[in-house]
Parts: C-alpha cells; sequence; structure tokens
C-alpha cells in the first residue's frame, strides 16, 4: 500500500473510530440509571434532593430514606464536591427535572478547595452542561481542548465506568453503603492525633451563599446538616461549634448538627464516613427530628 | 521530562526532524545535545555527573588501550571502577549506610547522634553508571575496541531514549551502531511505532491505572482484609511490570525509529515456570549484566555447589541494594536469590515427583508458572510496602487469611477497570508470543492502521495524564 494512503486511512480510522465510540458511549451514559445520567435525562421527580461530598452521599442514602421516611428522596451528592460543583450541578437540576421542596446540603463540604480532578471527572456531562463545562474549563483549558479533539477522551473519567457499571447491573446507584469499620488500633491511631480544626474556604463558603440564594429563588426550602464523625475524631477537632456558627452566620441558615449523633465506633468506617450501620442508624435519627419534614 | 508528557512529543518532533536532517558528526552532536536538554529538563546541575563519568571512562578507555601492562591496566580499572561507584555510592546509598551504622551501633548500646547529608538521587544514575562501567570492564578485558571519538562515547553514554531507566546497553552493542548513518526507514519506523505505542499503553492505561488502587492499598494496609491487601499485590506486579517494561518498549522503539538495535529487556516474565526463566525475562540487560560482571567473575556455577550457591544469592542481594538505598530491596534480592537456590535444591526432587504421579506437561506448566508468580509477588510485597513494618504488618495479614471480603477496597469500579485492561494486554502478549505483532504490521497494512488506532483509541478512554513518574526512575 501507498505510504500516504496508508497514513490517510490511519487518520480518518482513527477519527471515525473516535466519534462513532464516543457517540455510542454517549448513548449508553445517559440509559444508565446513575444519578447525573438521571439528572441531565430529567428522570428525576423527588420532594426531597440531597447533596454534599462523600459524607453526605452515605449519610443521606437516598433508598434508605426513602424507604424508611416515605418521602422521595434523590441524592446527587459525590465525593470530594464542593459548593462550587454543588451549586452548577443543582441549577442543572433544576434546569432538566421539577424542582424540589427541599434541598438538604451536607455542609463539610465548604472545607475543601474545588480541585481540578473533581472536575474533570465529571467531563462526561459536559456537553449537557455548560456550568460544569465552563469550570472545567476554567481549571484545565488542556483538558477542554483534548474532549475537542477526542470524544472518546470525554468519557475517560471514573464517573462514566460507574455510570456504566449501574447500567450493566440495571440498578440505582442511590444506595451507598459503606462496608468497612473502624478497627480498634485505628481508633488508638486517631486518639494519638494532633488536636486540630476545621477550616472554612472562603470562596466555597460564599459559593453555598449563592447555592441558597439560586434554591430559595427558585422556592426550594434549604436545609444544612453537619453529619456524624468518630467520636475519638471529634474530640481532637478543637473548632467544630465554632466551624458550624460560622457557617450558619455567613448563610444564615441553621446547621443541624449530626456530629455526635452517631457514638458507636463500629457504625463507623473511617474519621469521617459511616458505614451500613450508621447509615441505617443515622436515618432513623434524622427521621425522628424531623429533617425531611 | 517523562515519555508521558506533553513536553517530551514536542521534544521528539523536534529532535527527530533533526536528526533525520542531519549526517556523521553534526547528527551525533544532535544526539549528545538533545539527550542533554532531556535529562537537563529534570535537573540540569545533574548534568555535571553524566559529564564527570564519561570523561573518566572515556580518558580510562584510551589509557587502557596505550599500555599492556597488567599491573597499570588493573590500576587504570580500578580508578574507573572507584570513580563510578563512588559517584553512585555517595549519591544513592551515603545515608543509608550511615542509618544503618547508627541502627546497629545504638542496637551494640553504642548510641551517639547521627547527621546525614541532604542528598538528591540523581534520576537515572544506576543505569548510567552501569553502562559505562561495562565499558571500562569490556576494553580491560580486550573484548570490545577502545573509543577514540569522545564525542561518540558521550553519545553512547547519555542517549535519551534509555538514558534514565534503561535498557542498560553494553558498548559492544551500542557504540558500532554510532559508526553509521541510518536513514529513515519506513518499516523500522512502523515497528518502532508499533513498540512505542504498545510501551504507552503499558503505562499509561495500566501501569498508572492500577497504580489508583495500589497507592491506597499499600498506603494504608491495615485498613484492609487479607483479600484486599492480595488483590493490591497481584494488581502492584503488573503495575510494575508495565511501568518498566512501557518505559523500555518506548526506549526501544524510539531507537529503532532513528535505526538502533536495542535488546530486548522484558519477555513476558509472569509465564516463566522458574526463577532462572523469570529472570532471563525480567529487566535482561540488568539480569545480564549482574551475570557478566558480577555472578561470573565471582566464580558462577564452577566453584561447587556452595559456592554457586553464595554467588547466587550475592548477585541477587547486591542487585536488590542496586534497586535502592533501602533494607527492603535487599529483602527484596535476598528472596529471589533464596528462590534460586532453593530452585536447584528441590528442581530434581520436583521432577521425580512429577513423573511418579504422571502429571501431564500442560498441567506441570501451569502448576510452575502459578507457584513461580505467586512467590514473585511474595517479594514484590516487601519491595513495594512503604516501610519494612509495612511490609511484615502485610505479610502478617495475608498470611492470617481471615477475611476475604473486598468491601474495604474503595473504588471497586477501578479494580474492575485495572482487570479488564489487564486481560487486554495479556491477550496481546499471548498473541504475540505465537507471532509476533511486529511481523503482523509489516505484512499487513490493514493490521497496522486498525491495531494503531485501537491502542490510541485505549489510550485515550483508559489512560491517566498526570505525567506521572515511571517506577524505576527512582532506581
Amino acid at each position: 500500500m501507498n505510504r500516504w494512503l496508508m497514513v490517510a486511512l490511519f487518520l480518518v480510522t482513527l477519527f471515525a473510530g473516535d466519534r462513532i465510540g464516543g457517540a455510542l458511549l454517549e448513548n449508553v451514559l445517559y440509559r444508565s440509571p446513575q444519578r447525573y445520567s438521571m439528572l441531565y435525562e430529567g428522570r428525576f421527580s423527588s420532594e426531597v434532593v440531597a447533596i454534599g461530598n462523600s459524607r453526605g452521599v452515605h449519610v443521606l442514602d437516598g433508598a434508605l430514606i426513602e424507604e424508611r421516611a416515605g418521602t422521595s428522596v434523590t441524592n446527587i451528592g459525590h465525593n470530594a464536591m464542593t459548593p462550587t460543583v454543588i451549586r452548577a450541578i443543582f441549577n442543572d437540576y433544576l434546569e432538566h427535572n421539577p424542582p424540589p421542596k427541599l434541598l438538604i446540603v451536607e455542609a463539610s463540604c465548604v472545607t475543601s478547595k474545588t480541585g481540578r480532578g473533581l472536575l474533570l471527572d465529571y467531563k462526561p456531562f459536559w456537553r449537557r452542561s455548560a456550568r460544569l463545562r465552563q469550570l472545567g474549563e476554567s481549571y484545565s483549558p488542556n483538558t477542554a481542548t483534548a474532549c475537542q479533539l477526542s470524544h472518546l477522551y470525554r468519557y475517560n473519567s471514573e464517573m462514566y465506568l460507574r455510570a456504566l457499571s449501574y447500567w450493566l447491573r440495571g440498578r440505582s446507584d442511590q444506595q451507598s453503603f459503606m462496608y468497612q469499620r473502624v478497627t480498634p488500633s485505628f481508633i488508638a491511631a486517631v486518639e494519638q492525633m494532633k488536636p486540630r480544626e476545621f477550616r472554612i474556604v472562603p470562596a466555597e463558603l460564599e459559593a453555598l451563599r449563592g447555592l441558597i440564594e439560586d434554591a430559595t429563588e427558585a422556592g426550594v426550602n434549604v436545609k444544612l446538616i453537619y453529619s456524624p464523625v468518630l467520636p475519638a475524631y471529634a474530640e481532637r477537632v478543637t473548632n467544630l461549634e465554632q466551624f458550624l456558627s460560622d457557617v450558619s452566620q455567613a448563610t444564615g441558615r441553621e446547621v443541624q448538627d449530626y456530629s455526635g449523633a452517631i457514638t458507636d465506633a463500629s457504625e463507623f468506617a473511617d474519621r469521617f464516613h459511616i458505614n451500613r450501620d450508621g447509615s441505617r442508624h443515622i436515618t432513623e435519627i434524622m427521621i425522628e427530628r424531623g429533617l425531611f419534614n | 521530562m517523562t515519555f508521558n508528557s506533553l513536553t517530551f512529543l514536542i521534544f521528539l518532533g523536534i529532535f527527530l526532524a533533526c536528526y533525520f536532517a542531519t549526517r556523521g558528526n553534526v547528527r551525533l552532536w544532535v544526539c549528545l545535545i538533545g539527550s542533554y536538554v532531556f535529562y537537563g529538563w529534570w535537573d540540569y546541575r545533574f548534568l555535571s555527573l553524566i559529564v564527570i563519568s564519561t570523561l573518566i571512562d572515556y580518558t580510562v578507555g584510551l589509557l587502557l588501550g596505550r599500555t599492556d601492562n597488567p599491573t597499570t591496566r588493573k590500576l587504570q580499572l580500578t580508578i574507573s571502577l572507584c570513580s563510578n561507584l563512588g559517584l553512585l555510592g555517595f549519591f544513592k546509598y551515603f545515608n543509608f549506610f550511615i542509618e544503618s551504622f547508627h541502627h546497629v551501633a545504638q542496637t551494640l548500646g553504642l548510641g551517639g547522634s547521627v547527621s546525614t547529608l541532604n542528598i538528591i538521587l540523581p534520576v537515572g544514575i544506576s543505569f548510567y553508571t552501569f553502562q559505562t562501567m561495562s565499558y571500562g570492564i569490556d576494553v580491560y578485558r580486550r573484548q570490545i575496541p577502545v573509543e577514540q571519538s569522545l564525542l561518540r562515547f558521550a553519545t553512547f553514554v547519555a542517549f535519551f531514549p534509555q538514558l534514565v531507566a534503561g535498557p542498560i546497553v553494553r558498548a559492544s552493542d551500542f557504540i558500532p551502531q554510532l559508526y553509521t548513518d541510518h536513514p529513515f526507514e519506513w518499516d523500522r519506523a512502523l515497528s518502532g511505532t508499533g513498540l512505542v505505542l504498545a510501551g504507552y499503553f503499558k503505562k499509561v492505561v495500566v501501569a498508572d491505572g492500577i497504580a489508583l488502587v495500589v497507592d491506597r492499598v499499600f498506603a494504608e494496609p491495615s485498613a484492609h482484609t487479607s483479600l484486599g491487601l492480595m488483590v493490591g499485590v497481584v494488581l502492584y506486579a503488573f503495575q510494575i511490570y508495565c511501568d518498566f517494561s512501557g518505559y523500555s518498549d518506548i526506549a526501544i522503539g524510539l531507537a529503532r525509529v532513528m535505526g538502533f538495535d536495542f535488546p530486548e529487556n522484558f519477555r513476558t516474565p509472569y509465564v516463566a515456570r522458574s526463577f532462572s526463566e523469570f529472570w532471563q525475562r525480567w529487566h535482561i540487560s540488568l539480569s545480564s549484566w549482574l551475570r557478566d560482571y558480577l555472578y561470573i567473575p565471582l566464580g558462577g556455577s564452577r566453584l561447587g555447589t556452595f559456592m554457586t550457591y553464595r554467588n547466587l544469592l550475592l548477585t541477587m542481594l547486591l542487585g536488590g541494594l542496586w534497586h535502592g538505598a533501602d533494607w527492603k530491596f535487599v529483602i527484596w534480592g535476598g528472596l529471589h536469590g533464596l528462590y534460586l537456590v532453593l530452585q536447584r535444591l528441590l528442581g530434581d526432587g520436583w521432577q521425580r515427583l512429577r513423573k511418579a504421579v504422571h502429571l501431564p506437561d500442560l498441567m506441570n506448566d501451569w502448576l510452575q508458572m502459578g507457584l513461580v508468580f505467586f512467590l514473585t509477588c511474595v517479594a514484590w510485597i516487601s519491595f513495594r510496602a512503604n516501610t519494612l513494618a509495612d511490609a511484615c504488618d502485610i505479610f502478617a495479614r495475608i498470611a492470617s487469611f481471615d477475611d476475604l471480603s473486598l468491601m474495604t477496597i474503595r473504588n471497586r469500579i477501578l479494580v474492575a477497570k485495572s482487570i479488564f485492561v489487564i486481560a487486554l494486554l495479556l491477550v496481546a502478549e499471548a498473541v504475540h508470543r505465537r507471532k509476533p505483532l511486529n511481523l503482523w504490521l509489516l505484512r499487513s497494512p490493514v493490521f497496522c492502521v486498525v491495531s494503531f488506532a485501537v491502542i490510541l483509541w485505549l489510550i485515550a478512554l483508559f489512560g491517566v495524564f498526570g505525567s506521572n513518574q515511571f517506577i524505576y526512575f527512582q532506581f
């Protein structure tokens, strides 16, 4: 075969495969029962929407709350989520789905900075979300260019693998438990830790205020909660009360404090996350305290 | 500058254009300057070490060529070895030996304080030091002629594709190739590019993808179950293989595009049925270096059974220490030495047992392969663990075999992805073992077009793009 013809054939194959593959993967993405696929397809119609970082995901288990409280709950949180991203996603939610009555936000998200990794994980949804795309572009222009060059690259993300996995298993991702259990040696190590403080990231606190404004404008009631912390770790944190009061003051909403609601260490997976037993326990407590009313 | 960075791709484009546009000494200058730029991009100060090493061995080579007096020649070789090992010893092992000495002193109750130096380990020092040492030894043994051109010798030492992480190319293999102006050849470019793409797949898709799981497991071994740790260790076996052999493939492929033939450095090591076979398949350039310049000079297997075992153990212990200044690497090397000794001790017994129970060949092969892989993984634990204490903890937890749940592994989706890409790799390697893929590339343009495109699609879809360092850079 002529060398130039071979090079041309290679480029055409590469381009065509990339475009066809990209289209196929996008098709699968929006068939998935994964939370963001559902969100951008407008398949939610819940009374309550819960959002936050991994703590929010495990403490506000959509399927469990729905089963126990009889209220329809959708959790659209994700690991390491920050208010900047939460605000973009909740506004996308309002754009594609009927507004919920109540939005519950897990407030520990104000302690993390918005990072490149988090935003790039959402790149499978950039085509449907101008907000996420703009954020992604501002953090990584190279990635945005790469997504233009390769449509397959758009789906190179853990988020996409999750969507694919739920699609293959045919089940929703609203139930998301952690199964680990802290060990006595882990607790002993935590007890030896130096005292530490929770630090608020000002830009993220500002984004949280913006989120509350956006939600209120759309007629959605907003509640802030702070989820359980391993008791041994809570003792090491010197400013938990101050932190909660600062968030309350800045947002004008009381942060409902569940940090000490679970005292049994066996219901924790690590310092910050409750496990399956903890999720079940905290759901009962939250229902009892009328969080979903 | 690492192979998996955008900067390198730009550098490579400019370099190849200059390389093929020039001839003779100008081309050698292009190679040398390009190699120094490549290395200096990381830290230009350490270029001086390469230059010093080059000048010493070039001069020693010239001096060796000018005298036949055995005493003088021995002295000249000693100067070369001492200066090379001195550089390596200072930059790589100084703190290790000081700290180890201090620990021993403390154990003996001699106490005292210890002060170490803040020494940065220059990238690739173990590789280019061994390369230049082999030149001095080969000239001393009169196995190769003395290289008269400093430019050519400096290019041999610093040639960028294999400078920082091998393969360790012998002077006898490479210097003669630097005498020829290799024109651009389409077939070489195709097979070289195929190898480069395979290397990128191994590194960016398999190794870096697996690293996301493995790093978590080894960072917190106490948070994982027996099965979780086993998964982490097995995945690490593939991570290090793909990381290192991926680098070698890229290096060999780039050299092939430029017209040079470098020896193979990995040959599907995890299908080895014995440890001697494993070392003929794993980091071949290092194992053959250790065989030729350490094991055989120590007496090899010529001095009786006990001395053979001693030589094997010593060679593998030093091979372990070559990897890093830490006892965990020494233990790794020691374990492999022990495996080689045990294999010699028990090999005949195994064959007798096999005949007695009429074990079919295929089953015997699989059993041996499984055993070698299992024991290799055991050794990888001490190689990868962050500390020796962690390694012991992992050994103990796996051996306790108490919890066979995978639930402690957080991103199980990444484990599934890792298994999928490893399966792809194993299938490709199985096909390659039956009929080398580069032959397919040259015979069928359609196969070439499709396979290149498939590799690039897989890289786009599964690659991890963070310019992650190659594991062997630290050695």
